[in-house]
């Protein structure tokens, strides 16, 4: 602990109200175990994914959240542009997102974008590659999106935008996705429904005129959204 | 400097240093029968991403990786359709259950603390790592883990003068 914390008495309390853990004495099988895995790049399989079998009516196999951080500047932008006398309709201007965690942060508001942000980071523990594998088969997916104020679902092109995911473009461009968090991009996270909420979240980077990211954050632009109750 | 280090013979140094310090992270946020399977989930994904680890930073990179694994432990465990499920709150912060507090009027402060002021916490005072340290476990900026702190601090404050209030 630095010395900032330790001089600070509310902490250093608390530090001492928890009793030492008795944590377990773990075998070096683990290590064993970790270096003889496999790294899950490779070919893509095309058999089915399991999580087929988990439809429900039809509808859900994947879950995607696209997690965008607005500042409220931007938020504002958006209000404006939700067309009158509407429900539960808005068309979304994406000119400006900035897409890290830590400007959303600084408006001090827990919203939903936090926490969808949040969960992109969940990627470590999970294998992109395999979304990969999944994904661009192109299956019935639900894209949806978070944003500042809600919680939206593209009204009409969201296979527009899985058809960027298939196989064909993914290798195409694949310099330009990663799995690191902390890069700037249009940020994804895919979520398995009935096997366990899997994630696979995947980055695509800021790049180029006519890269993969504008091609992706294109089709956004020209889409519009229902905002999905969350209750 | 990332990751370009790590080859075999560092990452069976970083398994050696660190092993003990992921079972004690572990056992503070889940049961003891489950640290193994947890802490092997960690180690082959660590071995996985190796060219990612931070030299200097390994411990918090590991308590980063052991964090999405608790998170996805946890999902998985609720077993709830997940549709949205990634808009709750996050899974990483230690249980009440799990943490051993000895009852305190503090301690009961902290169990009524948000689990994303749990979470920073814990990393801090109980983790022991430093803000530096405790951004990268995290995943966010040194300065947003101190602002994180400072206000779990604040709200840890609030809750204890409340309940000794309540209880005077």
């Amino acid at each position: 602990m630095n010395e900032k914390i330790e001089k600070d008495e509310l902490l250093n309390k608390l530090r001492q109200s928890a009793k030492n853990p008795n944590a377990p004495i773990l075998s070096e099988e683990i290590l064993f175990a970790a270096t003889k895995s496999e790294q899950r790049f490779g070919p893509r399989k095309l058999h089915t994914p399991k999580i087929i079998l988990n439809l429900v009516g039809g509808a859900a196999v994947l879950a995607a959240v696209f997690a965008l951080t607005l500042n409220p500047s931007q938020t504002d932008i958006l209000k404006d542009l939700e067309p009158n006398g509407t429900s539960g309709s808005a068309s979304i201007a994406m000119g400006n997102f900035i897409f890290t965690e830590e400007e959303l942060l600084v408006s001090q508001k827990l919203n939903l974008a936090y926490w969808g942000q949040k969960a992109v980071g969940n990627y470590v523990s999970n294998s992109p590659e395999t979304y990969v594998d999944n994904l661009w088969s192109g299956q019935q997916a639900y894209w949806i999106f978070v944003v500042a104020d809600g919680v939206y679902m593209p009204n009409e092109r969201s296979a527009e935008i899985r058809n960027m995911f298939k196989a064909e473009n993914l290798d195409q461009f694949s310099g330009e996705l990663t799995k690191d968090s902390t890069v700037r991009g249009i940020k994804f996270l895919i979520q398995e429904q009935g096997v366990g909420g899997a994630l696979y979240p995947l980055v695509v980077k800021e790049a180029q005129e006519s890269s993969f990211y504008q091609q992706v954050r294109d089709i956004m632009l020209s889409d519009t959204y229902t905002q999905i109750p969350l209750n | 400097m990332v990751g370009s280090y790590m080859d075999e013979q560092a990452f069976v140094s970083l398994f050696r240093d660190h092993l003990q310090d992921v079972s004690k992270y572990l056992v503070r946020r889940v049961s003891a029968n489950q640290v193994e399977d947890l802490a092997s989930d960690i180690f082959e994904i660590a071995w996985r991403k190796r060219a990612d680890c931070p030299e200097g930073f390994e411990l918090p990179w590991l308590y980063r990786i052991a964090g999405y694994v608790l998170a996805n432990h946890r999902r998985k465990a609720e077993n709830r359709s997940v549709h949205l499920s990634l808009l709750d709150s996050d899974k990483t912060s230690p249980s009440a259950e799990t943490l051993a507090l000895d009852g305190s009027e503090l301690s009961l402060a902290y169990q009524k603390l948000g689990s994303s002021d749990r979470q920073i916490l814990s990393l801090v005072v109980f983790d022991g790592l430093t803000i530096t340290e405790s951004a990268i476990a995290l995943g966010i900026t040194a300065n947003t883990a101190s602002q994180k702190l400072k206000r779990a601090r604040a709200r840890l404050a609030k809750e204890l003068i409340q309940l000794m209030s309540e209880n005077d």
